[in-house]
């Protein structure tokens, strides 16, 4: 409710719409769905909710905010809202209904607005997990443990007057589980606001326990047993405890969710995590994959194309078509993965609707689980009968077919590596013409993947002559070619990153490492519909503190060779 | 040309849409010349033991849908590729002239092609809805305001549900299944040049009006002493885009001298479908208005010579571009000038040629263009233009012979 108070302040003095009964102040996606902030007249709406495309009722929490400005300003009743759903479905699913006192109902769609006004509180300390009464009498709580066979990682706070946190987790009988090894303190706000000014600033805490040779007991009451400096013990209850391996993406949103690495002290300690990442995602882990092939497969295909699928798989209708259009693709392989169970039934239903809609043949490898971008395109190179891969992502589209011919003739010279393309946004922009690496004021000494020139007008970036070919050392794999051999050569993407992150920069240089160049065929165009900003200063979420956490892994690994691209120029544009 | 088939998306008898009638006239001109023909229209799911097809007199209905009007896709491509396919085979035609996609999907083009590799395929373009996901007007949603050019970004305007990205992907899928065509027809220049500004090759466009069946002209209204051409009339759908409520608005503008001899007659229906606030505000204007106007409903084929011959002048006041409205041929044939907006297909096909244009969406510029037709000789002058009108029936011919 603050949060929502201190945003609605900050939106006093917006011109505020007196046609519509409802006006959308915010519009913004959550990091497990999305929250609408607004107002309504009183006197003409009853009611506002969310609704699916088919105007069923959403999950959501509806909480009411005095408005009292609008009220002052038009001199008419109005109250304002916030809903928060939890939601898979996309923004465009999802309506609000408004309920009008004339007994009507009107859907209106949803768009972002002002989303960048929303910074969701970072951690779940202040979004989600609510103060009770027994935590202020206690004056601590534990939120959560998400444990593995050898570790257990706690989230919470207390007021205490200690720096770090000296204790242990132990049973309801007081056995000893395991101790503290790593820890971080975490402002909180919050707990501030309840209790008191006089509770010190960094009362939160994050704590990494290494258990004594036992096993966290299954559905037994564990408790977090923690010294005073007076010496005296309070014990504070782990109020939940998740299985590691149970929910992989959910444990990984519980645990990075307060991590604040642009904090210094936050970033130093990031090896906490470590432990239970390394449950969440092991580096060995396979799938079950089961491919299906549509109207047959390609008999020695001069090129087979990978094109994972996560989310959103409607492109598929898309790009088939494209391949289905051009006789040149006639002896392209097309393989699709699809990386997401969750999308497993709707891929299969509109494979079914294609089969007699495109003649060209793709088969299609379902994952039974989400394993990420790099194991997904490893599993779908394993499955290519061609010589010469083409990595592709689901939203690229080629501008028409020539790009093929081209990046297969520059990558089956013998010395040459990776081929990358020229990607454009829907409008004739740059979104792609090589990467070079960065550095952003926020986390000094970590190099991130620039796309320089990005949003340029293409005609403004020039494009090499005679041949339109530069030496370059990194590239996207939203869209490249190279020999399937070299992929091997090179052991696939990297499993180490988390979800998908650096894996091709990483490929990059570890081909270069090999003595290959890459290339950038400034010629070979394809429009790549990037949807979500992959933008790093959009700190404050779960999904960024991964992207921190693979970028320090990819700096670890490549720390030489990125500060020489960086001091030789090589990977510079003009 | 010895075998043509015609695909609708509707049958006349079932639905008298602009794209429905000019292929129906077509094909009856065709069987006229000897051509053997198969008129394949579509028609809701509803068949007989779920079957495909049905048959309407000596038209085949053909029961199928879209799926996803976003991507115009099919919801049955089933029916497309494999029932409609093997019909098409069967009949073996060496031109198939498609007069619309709606409602069966855009993929149509590539089940021909694919099912009659050799035939010639020809799309008669109706209006914009392959550049303009709304309903094809090229007007914004919300405002309503003129659109000259679909930009992926003013879509995603007003549609803020679909991106930028989405609405090129839109596109880019449209033109896929366009590529199978051989030869576009526009009945309109307008038409035809945005449609190539957009993205169709030009040297596939071919402009031809629509057919018409033949009509007799009806000799203008005989006028007594001191009479004047006073009697207008307006043919359409009553909705926010045929903008009768704009015409309403010129007539409660007159000056009472010439409003109260003044007679506006509406053949057409709907009001009662359209949204509130739309209904609302003609009900109010027709209420101002109802010295002047009768109300006259829906009429049939037969019913529009005697109905047109109570009439001097035929207003389309319309709010959207229009591309080449039936009113507007039938006008024409019949020997009546007409009043249009100086926009898109009425400002091609009425100015300098068959009547007055005024300033598009000004009520004022609309009531000074009425005060100027009521006179004979402004009359005179338009009516004896009308005569030199040419018939579409052997250009359209030659144009088919010519691609077989």
């Amino acid at each position: 409710m603050k949060k929502v108070k201190s945003l609605v302040k900050r939106l006093l003095g917006r011109p505020v719409s007196e046609a519509a009964p409802v006006t959308v102040d915010i519009c913004s996606q959550t990091h497990n769905g999305f929250v609408v902030i607004g107002w309504y007249f009183a006197d003409r709406v009853s009611d506002v909710g969310l609704v699916d495309a088919e105007n069923a009722k959403l999950d959501y929490d509806l909480t009411y905010i005095d408005r009292q400005d609008v009220v002052e300003h038009l001199g008419r009743p109005a109250k304002g809202f916030q809903l928060l759903s939890t939601t898979e479905l996309a923004l465009s699913d999802i309506k609000l209904a408004v309920t009008l006192f004339n007994g009507l109902s009107e859907y209106l769609p949803l768009a972002l607005v002002n989303a960048d006004q929303f910074a969701m509180p970072s951690g779940t300390a202040e979004s989600e997990i609510e103060i009770t009464e027994q935590d202020v009498r206690e004056r601590a709580s534990c939120h959560y443990a998400i444990v593995t066979d050898t570790h257990a990682f706690l989230s919470g706070w207390i007021a205490d007057e200690n720096d770090t946190i000296s204790g242990q987790l132990v049973t309801k009988k007081g056995r000893n589980l395991g101790h503290i090894v790593k820890q971080l303190r975490v402002g909180r706000s919050d707990v501030q606001d309840v209790l008191g000014e006089k509770v010190k600033w960094l009362n939160g805490f994050l704590v990494l326990i290494e258990l004594d040779d036992v096993k966290v007991p299954e559905g037994g009451e564990i408790f977090f047993s923690i010294q005073h400096a007076s010496g005296k013990e309070q014990r504070v209850a782990v109020q939940e405890v998740y299985r590691a391996e149970k929910e992989p993406m959910a444990n990984l949103k519980r645990l990075l969710n307060a991590w604040m690495p642009h904090i210094a002290e936050h970033l130093d300690a990031h090896t906490l995590f470590k432990p239970i990442i390394d449950v969440l995602y092991p580096l060995d882990k396979t799938t079950q994959a089961k491919r299906v092939d549509v109207g047959g497969r390609v008999a020695k295909p001069r090129a087979s194309v990978v094109i994972p699928l996560y989310g959103r798989y409607d492109f598929m209708r898309y790009q088939l078509s494209h391949f289905d259009r051009y006789d040149a693709y006639a002896d392209v392989e097309i393989l699709y993965v699809v990386d997401d169970p969750r999308i497993e039934d709707k891929v299969k239903k509109l494979a079914n609707t294609l089969s007699y809609s495109i003649k060209h043949p793709f088969s299609v490898v379902y994952l039974k689980e989400n394993v990420g971008f790099g194991k997904a395109n490893n599993i779908g190179v394993k499955q290519a009968s061609s010589e010469h891969i083409v990595l592709l992502n689901s939203d690229v589209l080629p501008k028409d077919s020539s790009w093929l011919a081209d990046m297969l003739a520059l990558a089956q010279q013998p010395q040459a590596g990776i081929v990358g393309a020229r990607l454009l946004y829907e409008d004739d922009t740059i979104q792609h013409d090589g990467m070079a690496p960065m550095t952003v004021a926020e986390y000094p000494g970590l190099f991130f993947n620039d796309h320089p020139k990005k949003g340029w007008p293409k005609h403004l970036v020039a494009v090499p002559e005679p041949e339109p070919v530069s030496k370059m050392a990194l590239l996207t794999a939203a869209c490249w070619v190279m020999k399937k051999a070299l992929f091997e050569e090179v052991g696939g993407f990297a499993p180490e990153y988390i979800l998908g992150d650096f894996e091709d920069s990483d490929m990059c240089l570890k081909v270069l490492a090999k003595g290959y160049t890459n290339y950038m065929d400034h010629g070979a165009e394809l429009y790549h519909l990037e949807r979500q900003s992959q933008n790093l200063v959009e700190s404050g979420s779960w999904k960024h503190n991964v992207t921190i956490l693979n970028a320090i892994t990819f700096n670890r690994k490549w720390e030489k060779q990125l500060n020489h691209l960086v001091q030789s120029g090589d990977n510079h544009h003009g | 040309m010895d075998k043509v088939v015609f695909i609708s998306h509707g049958h006349p008898d079932l639905s008298k849409g602009g794209a429905e009638v000019a292929s129906w006239n077509l094909y009856q001109l065709l069987k006229s010349e000897g051509v053997e023909c198969l008129y394949i229209a579509r028609a809701d799911e509803k068949s007989h033991g779920g079957s495909t097809f049905s048959q309407r007199g000596d038209e085949v209905l053909f029961h199928t849908k879209i799926q996803d009007w976003f991507s115009l896709s099919s919801g049955n491509t089933k029916a497309l590729f494999g029932d409609l396919g093997k019909l098409l085979k069967s009949f073996s035609p060496d031109i198939v002239h498609v007069h619309h996609y709606a409602h069966m999907g855009i993929e149509i083009f590539s089940a021909i092609r694919r099912a009659v590799p050799k035939a010639k395929i020809v799309f008669t373009l109706h209006e914009f809805m392959a550049m303009c996901f709304h309903n094809g007007q090229m007007v914004t949603k919300d405002k309503l305001k003129l659109c000259n050019k679909a930009v992926f970004s003013d879509c995603h305007g007003c549609f803020p549900q679909h991106s930028p990205g989405d609405f090129f992907l839109r596109k880019q899928y449209i033109l896929d299944h366009f590529s199978h065509v051989d030869q576009f027809v526009s009945p309109s220049e307008f038409l035809a040049e945005r449609y190539v500004e957009w993205g169709i090759p030009e040297d596939k466009m071919t402009v031809l009006e629509n057919v018409l069946p033949d009509v007799e002209p009806i000799a203008p209204r005989a006028l007594s002493d001191g009479d004047k051409r006073y009697r207008f009339a307006f043919f359409g759908q009553i909705n926010p885009y045929k903008g009768l409520d704009l015409l309403l608005q010129a007539i409660a503008l007159l000056p009472q001298a010439i409003r109260s001899k003044i007679r506006l007659d509406v053949h057409g229906a709907n009001l009662d479908v359209q949204q509130s606030s739309f209904k609302e505000k003609v009900t109010e204007l027709l209420e101002e208005v109802e010295d002047v106007v009768h109300l006259r409903g829906q009429y049939d084929a037969d019913q529009l010579p005697s109905r047109i011959a109570e009439c001097d002048w035929v207003v389309m006041p319309s709010i959207w571009w229009e591309n080449s409205p039936v009113v507007i041929q039938e006008a024409i044939r019949f020997g009546r000038p007409l009043i249009g907006a100086n926009i898109g297909g009425m400002k091609e096909k009425i100015e300098g040629k068959a009547g007055l244009t005024f300033e598009v969406r000004s009520a004022a510029s609309l009531a000074d263009t009425i005060k100027r037709a009521i006179e004979p000789d402004v009359f005179d002058h338009w009516h004896a233009k009308l005569e030199t009108y040419a018939c579409a029936k052997s250009a359209h011919l030659k144009f088919l012979r010519s691609l077989v």
